[in-house]
């Protein structure tokens, strides 16, 4: 599954770039967070709920930051288990310059999901994801613009 | 249907023929049938699997620490306990392909999902699922295929790298001189086909309850597996222990078709797991499990067809692409089963077939009902569809052309299949005249001018039976199978009353009742009389290492094992009336329960005989043994394959021809079937009841595969219809009236002129495809696969009509 889009904050790049990058703030804006274990800025663990329809359950994700060119690019990968599923997950995300202030965010996730969930939820999987992944993005941009 | 009371009025009744009502059917529909989950025993514990969600992964790490402290939990095993307790598998592949190295759990990587990777014990099957949650596994992705040519690719990922290919068996069979056919063809007919992935649903999923006796030091394993015995070597070798103290016990089965066959990992891992609980364990296989348990080949055609312009076919060029999955288990005897059934029903003096089997990423294959010749007899009757439409001739009269003739019986087929006799022009003008094909065609003809849509498909198949095991020694020499043998006991007791085991064991084909006409006409008894032993218990039941419900074999081998016991007790049975009646042997008949002194007429009954040999022994003949217990074992004629691998892989050849009268909806994609039809040919039927059955269910079978049943993988290996929302079933409603005629022409060299009528050959395919692809003739499109979804019938509309606007 794919999934992108493009958002523009009223926060500096380097702002924007320190906010998606630090687990603590990030985990936020995760559904249902359970417990987070940081590792090191780039290496971190959040114990999450999800699902589909009424396969839900705890989800163990695995965050690591694969690529950095601060103040402008990075790369995360997600790795994750839980009821009988797995999520494999890759997000890239590029900053810039909006002309009169703000930053503009690209973004790109593909996300491969196995398992249960894959092979029960599929009709649901593709929404599911999407809406989670949107509410992740809406989460940061509040939480830039109020910072 | 006529009651045993019924049929008992004529003095000398012929059981053999009788619409019997079944022995088996009182229990089953009151529901007091004994299935192995029924099966329970003292302390009994309860297994879970967990499975893999990768195609294709490296197990990195499997932690059980948390899941062994949850609450109930006995046990857990994990792939690496595996390694060390177990050998692998054994495999039926040559080299390089029986590298491939099959546990009960995933070692160290998995290759499918679905694959077990470890397993837990605990004292509720609800424990035990709550507990398999808590096992962390590390996976590292790997790289996968999905698709048999790709897999055949020279970059392609390897399924199992130490075999270093996926290539599992690729086999080139060639009769006469197809070159030189194509040169002398008028035309020459080609067509790029898939028979899709789908399988049987069995009522009941696979389970195993095993106790293992540390007293005895015993493995008494309950299961419904089909071939238990067969899997004895599997489970022996794999588990490294004698085989003298594993005891295999089935009872009623739910259905099996082939999808029970090769369950043996998971009796493996059950027999595992009560060895280290301690404890009896019942795993009851759920039913998205039982998705993943055992799919049907998939398999893609290339052909090339040379013709006559007046519908000779003068043979058939083939390559042909099967997708195994990621375990050869029963594999690659599927790639040989096949040419059991060669030329399909026709003529093809010049024939050439190239066959690969590859590994993919997918679930394993194993046999299902019309087991790999329902492939190739699909991609038969597709390509003589498309012969007639090239050739603007009737399919009806193209097959009629090149069928095999009645006076050609026996006929040897090109790899040396001996058909047992039959009429196949007979079977389709039967089968023509039940449907009405004159008025079908007309009917279609006017539907045409209003936009109507409707669509005649013909399919004749050969529904071959009871396999030579010969046949993988076309794969390699090595393989120590042939032939084919049953076993059977009939015995008298010392109060007059019979009793019958046999090794068949039953899934629900009703052998007691056949077992039971067969045995009462040889001794003029009423079959109420007979009790047949239900379900298989090798502790009890008599058996050969070839015992099982597979193809198509039981009503044949059980008859000829039966014929051979009975022939041995009416010998012995003679003898000491012979001895009592101060006659001879051979003036001794048998009717209704009675031995009659041919020449004089005196009559003795049988339980006074039965009372000498076993109790009043002082009266017996001289030296004779007590006892009226006679143990045959029976094989037909086989031989092995000749040096261009010839040989006669079945004992029997039946025969189908459906024809289905489609209805379709050009807007939707959608048909319904508007008539159907069968004629059939098993030969002489025991029970014509339980024949028709028969009929109709491999006919349920086959229009279910055909229109609604598909396994589908998405690009990440991830099977998507693995619950009865995707993966569609039929039940009554879907599956149209069933007409149906039988013709009873006698096998040639079965035992009583019957023949196996199990599978059906599934004949619904090509009828279907064909019916579609006749609907659809206004439009010009050629149907290429065996799967019919409306989506799909739908898209090669829209994609014609657009094309044709493009032109305008």
């Amino acid at each position: 599954m794919h999934f992108e889009g493009t958002f523009n904050v009223k926060a500096p790049k380097e702002t924007v770039f320190s906010v998606i990058l630090d687990p603590n703030q990030i985990s936020q804006c995760m559904p249902d967070l359970q417990k987070l274990d940081v590792k090191s800025p780039d290496d971190f663990i959040a114990i999450i709920k999800a699902g589909v329809s009424f396969i839900k359950g705890d989800f163990n994700l695995h965050f690591t930051t694969v690529e950095k060119t601060p103040p402008t690019h990075a790369k995360l990968t997600a790795h994750g288990t839980g009821i009988g599923s797995t999520v494999d997950m890759e997000t890239i995300m590029d900053l810039a310059d909006v002309e009169g202030g703000g930053t503009s965010m690209k973004w790109s996730a593909d996300a491969k999901i196995g398992g249960r969930i894959a092979s029960v939820g599929q009709r649901l999987l593709s929404g599911q994801a999407e809406k989670i992944i949107k509410n992740l993005f809406d989460c940061l941009q509040g939480k830039l613009e109020a910072a | 249907m006529a009651t045993v009371m019924e049929l008992v009025k004529e003095s000398e009744v012929q059981w053999v023929g009788q619409p019997l009502k079944r022995k088996e059917d009182p229990r089953l529909i009151t529901g007091l049938g004994k299935f192995v989950d029924d099966v329970k025993l003292p302390g009994l514990a309860f297994a879970s699997i967990l499975r893999s969600p990768y195609a294709s992964a490296k197990i990195k790490r499997v932690d059980v620490s948390r899941a062994e402290k949850a609450p109930g939990v006995i046990c857990t095993l994990t792939g690496s306990d595996v390694s060390k307790l177990t050998d692998p598998f054994l495999q039926i592949s040559s080299a390089p392909a029986n590298k491939v190295k099959d546990y009960c759990l995933a070692v160290d990587k998995v290759h499918f999902v679905g694959e077990p990777v470890a397993a837990v014990v605990a004292e509720t099957r609800a424990e035990a699922e709550d507990a398999m949650e808590l096992i962390e596994v590390d996976y590292e992705p790997e790289e996968h295929v999905l698709d048999a040519r790709k897999a055949l690719e020279k970059d392609a990922p390897l399924v199992h790298e130490q075999v270093g290919s996926n290539l599992v068996f690729h086999g080139k069979w060639d009769y006469g001189d197809i070159e030189d056919a194509i040169r002398k063809a008028d035309r020459v007919v080609n067509a790029k086909l898939h028979f899709h992935r789908f399988s049987s649903t069995p009522i009941e999923n696979n389970g195993v309850v095993v106790n293992y006796d540390r007293a005895t030091g015993f493995l008494n394993i309950y299961c419904n597996n089909q071939m238990p015995m067969f899997c004895i070597p599997w489970l022996s070798f794999g588990l490294k222990f004698p085989s003298n103290k594993i005891r295999m016990i089935t009872g009623d089965i739910g259905g099996g078709f082939g999808t029970k066959i090769i369950s043996y990992p998971y009796i493996a891992l059950i027999c595992l797991l009560s060895m280290k609980a301690k404890r009896p364990v019942k795993w009851t296989e759920d039913r998205r499990e039982h998705m993943f348990a055992n799919h049907g080949n998939e398999r893609s055609f290339d052909v090339e067809v040379p013709v006559k312009k007046d519908g000779t076919i003068l043979g058939f060029k083939v390559s042909a692409f099967d997708d195994c999955g990621a375990y050869t288990r029963y594999e690659p005897a599927g790639a040989t089963i096949w040419a059991q059934v060669s030329p399909g029903v026709y003529h093809f003096p010049n024939l050439k077939v190239d066959f690969f089997q590859v590994m993919t990423n997918k679930a394993p294959v194993g046999p299902n009902r019309g087991y790999s010749r329902m492939q190739h007899l699909w991609m038969i009757e597709r390509t003589v569809d498309i012969i007639a439409k090239e050739l603007g001739l009737d399919p009806a009269d193209v097959r009629l052309k090149n069928y095999v003739r009645s006076d050609e019986m026996p006929y040897v087929t090109p790899s040396g299949g001996i058909y047992d006799g039959g009429d196949y022009s007979e079977s389709l003008r039967k089968a023509m005249k039940l449907i009405d094909y004159d008025g079908l065609r007309e009917e279609q003809a006017r539907a045409r001018k209003s936009g109507k849509l409707i669509g005649i498909g013909i399919a004749t198949a050969v529904d071959s039976g009871t396999n030579n095991f010969g046949q993988v020694k076309i794969i390699t020499d090595d393989n120590p199978f042939s032939g084919n043998s049953e076993a059977a006991r009939v015995s008298i007791d010392g109060l007059g009353q019979f009793q019958v085991g046999l090794g068949t064991v039953p899934q629900g084909q009703g052998h007691e009742t056949f077992a039971a006409q067969i045995v009462a006409d040889e001794f003029g008894i009423n079959p109420d009389q007979i009790t047949v032993l239900s379900g298989f218990d090798s502790a009890i039941n008599p058996y050969s290492h070839q015992s099982g419900s597979y193809a198509s074999r039981s009503a044949v081998m059980g008859t000829g094992a039966l014929l051979g016991a009975t022939k041995k007790l009416k010998e012995k049975v003679a003898m000491i009336a012979a001895h009592l009646m101060k006659t001879l042997p051979e003036n001794i008949s048998f009717s209704e329960g009675n031995v009659v002194d041919k020449q004089t007429g005196k009559k003795m009954p049988i339980w006074q005989i039965a009372n000498v040999a076993w109790v009043n022994n002082v009266l017996l003949p001289e030296g004779m043994e007590p006892g009226l217990v006679a143990l045959n074992f029976w094989r037909p004629n086989f031989t092995l394959p000749d040096e261009k691998w010839r040989l006669n892989q079945t004992l029997t050849y039946s025969y189908q021809t459906h024809i289905a009268a489609i209805e379709l909806d050009p807007e939707s994609g959608k048909f319904k079937i508007l008539r159907y039809v069968i004629v059939d040919d098993c030969g002489t039927q025991i029970n014509p009841m339980i024949v028709e059955g028969q009929v109709h269910g491999a006919a349920a079978h086959g229009i279910g595969a055909a229109m609604f049943e598909e396994f589908n993988y998405d690009e990440n290996g991830q099977l998507n219809s693995n619950t009865f929302i995707d993966y569609l079933v039929p039940s009554a409603v879907e599956i149209p009236h069933l007409i149906t005629g039988h013709l009873e022409i006698p096998s040639l060299f079965a035992p009583k002129g019957i023949r196996g009528v199990g599978e059906g050959g599934g004949t619904p395919l090509g009828a279907i495809s064909n019916a579609v692809e006749d609907a659809l003739a206004p439009f010009g499109l050629q149907i290429t696969d065996s799967h019919q979804n409306p989506q799909h019938i739908h898209k090669l509309i829209r994609e014609k009509i657009s094309k044709l606007n493009q032109v305008r």
